[in-house]
């Protein structure tokens, strides 16, 4: 572990990857204490699908591919909203109709671009040792964005999330609320694919909030611990990957299923010794 | 004082035929009025218009200004697994007050603690909304409607899931919160809500106002408005209306009064 530490520090690459780790922990976990609070979780997942057909988009015209992304899951975000809104058709069949279209449109791309083809593993399993100075400053942006919001709307998002419609008639902007929230998660989810991936992504995204959910049942202290549970735990997961040579992004999943498993463990062990009656002590 | 005037109003889903149409109706200072009506008949909708959760069709609603309204949402609308403390729910009422970027005070978790007391679920004020029974959560949204000191309660069925020791008290309190606001109440239950209220809005597609607290079955007949009868007396019990072919119906009149 020591040695770890010390190559985080003498390796540019591992340390970029370390850092990577917690704003990434830090990012999913703002995003996915909301995505889970408000289920969403179905919905994210494709958005982070159907980004992949800007992807390929973005390989064919030759520009930067999360610059793709980014188009490309604000466009599902906003359409899923609009379509089950205006539309005859469900919320679900919409997030359904644009997580397999997007995989399609990309796959197409990718194939149809001329020469090399890229590495379509890492976009869909993430590499977080790729990851450079670029990526690590607008994870950095991602975060600054996201502590800011939560930090001054904290409440006025919290309350709409949790009964939009009395929110309304509170006078808080709902609209812009939801439509704000839907961007920056759309942010979220592309900017974290280089680290996790398009597959293993919603993993980060939901399960140190679901742990979290096991120590606490209020949003804040829920959201605190599910940014300090993905961030230790993708970090765990490149340690792992770092003494066992397999990806990093599959290690950090397998660390999180674990810590899941022991906090439902220790939840039953506390519910049952708060549910056993305690022992009366006859006076004979 | 007229708090709130509602001219031509029809109320629905966009792109869709309107639910309810023709609402005429100005809401003063201190009026008690019941909505009733059956199901699937534009209750609910005229309600959430009125608040403001959705845009009228056509016609205008025009609140007095700087009138507060506290709302009690249907308790099904509720999220029960969301996140969310019982003292957060009630402060969530003063977000009118607060707007989007405001801050809440120790002076306003004094306050939501006070209501809470007031409605006899203090103890409740730590605990997480998923850990409540319906009747407590119901006393919670009521505490959240309340704690804007509003001019204009609305109430959108208040006792469903709450016992009837809590549906007494909670029509006295309404009837003493009456004393300093004007109150909307959403109702299936004509017998009870008839007995508090000053007077009567029959909602069914269209909509009557009637400026009273007693309804016959011929006027419900009239505005086409099929909800079950329950008649008042010493012992509460229900009047239903007569049918051919039944024993107990022969040769006897209905009435509600």
């Amino acid at each position: 572990m020591l040695e770890f530490i010390q190559e985080i520090f003498n390796y540019r690459f591992l340390g970029h990857a370390a850092l990577a780790a917690v704003l990434s922990g830090i990012a999913c976990g703002i995003v996915g204490s909301y995505i889970v609070s408000r289920r969403l979780v179905f919905m994210s997942g494709g958005i982070t699908h159907a980004s992949f057909g800007g992807i390929g988009i973005a390989y064919y015209l030759g520009i930067n591919p999360l610059i793709g992304a980014l188009i490309f899951a604000i466009g599902s975000a906003f359409g899923i909203e609009l379509f089950s809104r205006r539309g005859k058709i469900s919320k679900d069949a919409a997030t359904g109709i644009l997580w397999s279209v997007g995989m399609s449109v990309g796959v197409i791309f990718v194939f149809l671009t001329p020469g090399y083809a890229p590495n379509l593993m890492s976009f869909l399993f993430g590499n977080i040792l790729l990851v450079d100075a670029g990526n690590l400053l607008w994870l950095c942006v991602l975060d600054a964005v996201l502590i800011l919001l939560f930090g001054l709307c904290y409440r006025a998002i919290v309350y709409t999330a949790f009964d939009r419609e009395f929110a309304a008639t509170q006078r808080l902007p709902v609209g812009v609320i939801g439509y704000a929230m839907m961007t920056v998660v759309a942010a979220t989810i592309v900017l974290n694919i280089k680290t996790m991936g398009i597959v293993l992504l919603m993993s980060l995204l939901t399960m140190p909030v679901v742990i979290a959910g096991t120590l606490t049942r209020d949003y804040r202290r829920m959201t605190l611990w599910a940014c300090g549970i993905g961030s230790a735990a993708t970090l765990g997961g490149l340690y792992v990957s770092y003494v066992s040579n397999v990806p990093s992004g599959a290690a950090a999943i397998a660390v999180l299923a674990v810590v899941y498993g022991l906090a439902r463990v220790v939840q039953a062990c506390r519910r049952s010794r708060q549910r056993r009656p305690k022992a009366v002590i006859s006076p004979e | 004082m007229e708090l709130v005037r509602i001219e031509h109003l029809a109320v629905g889903y966009p792109g869709e035929q309107p639910v309810v149409s023709g609402i005429d109706l100005t809401i003063g200072d201190r009026d008690y009025i019941g909505v009733i009506g059956p199901n699937g008949g534009g209750k609910t909708t005229f309600i959430r218009t009125l608040v403001g959760a959705l845009a009228p069709l056509s016609g205008r609603i025009e609140y007095a200004e700087g009138v507060q309204v506290g709302y009690l949402p249907q308790i099904k609308r509720i999220d029960r697994n969301f996140p969310i403390s019982v003292t957060d729910v009630v402060l969530s009422g003063l977000a009118a007050r607060k707007g989007l970027f405001g801050r809440y005070g120790r002076e306003d978790r004094a306050r939501a603690r006070e209501l809470l007391r007031e409605i006899g679920v203090e103890s409740l004020a730590g605990r997480v909304i998923g850990e409540l029974s319906g009747g407590e959560l119901q006393r919670v949204l009521l505490c959240r409607a309340l704690i804007s000191d509003p001019q204009l309660l609305i109430l959108d069925e208040p006792t469903t899931f709450v016992d009837n020791r809590f549906e007494k008290e909670l029509y006295e309190l309404l009837a003493e919160l009456n004393e300093r606001m004007a109150i909307v109440m959403v109702s299936h239950d004509l017998g009870t809500v008839s007995r508090y209220v000053k007077s009567m809005a029959c909602i069914n597609r269209c909509f009557h106002y009637h400026p009273s607290n007693t309804i016959t079955a011929e006027q419900l007949q009239e505005y086409d408005c099929p909800i079950q009868l329950i008649s008042h007396g010493p012992i509460p019990h229900t009047v239903l209306s007569s049918h051919a072919g039944c024993a107990c119906c022969e040769g006897k009149r209905l009435n509600t009064k």
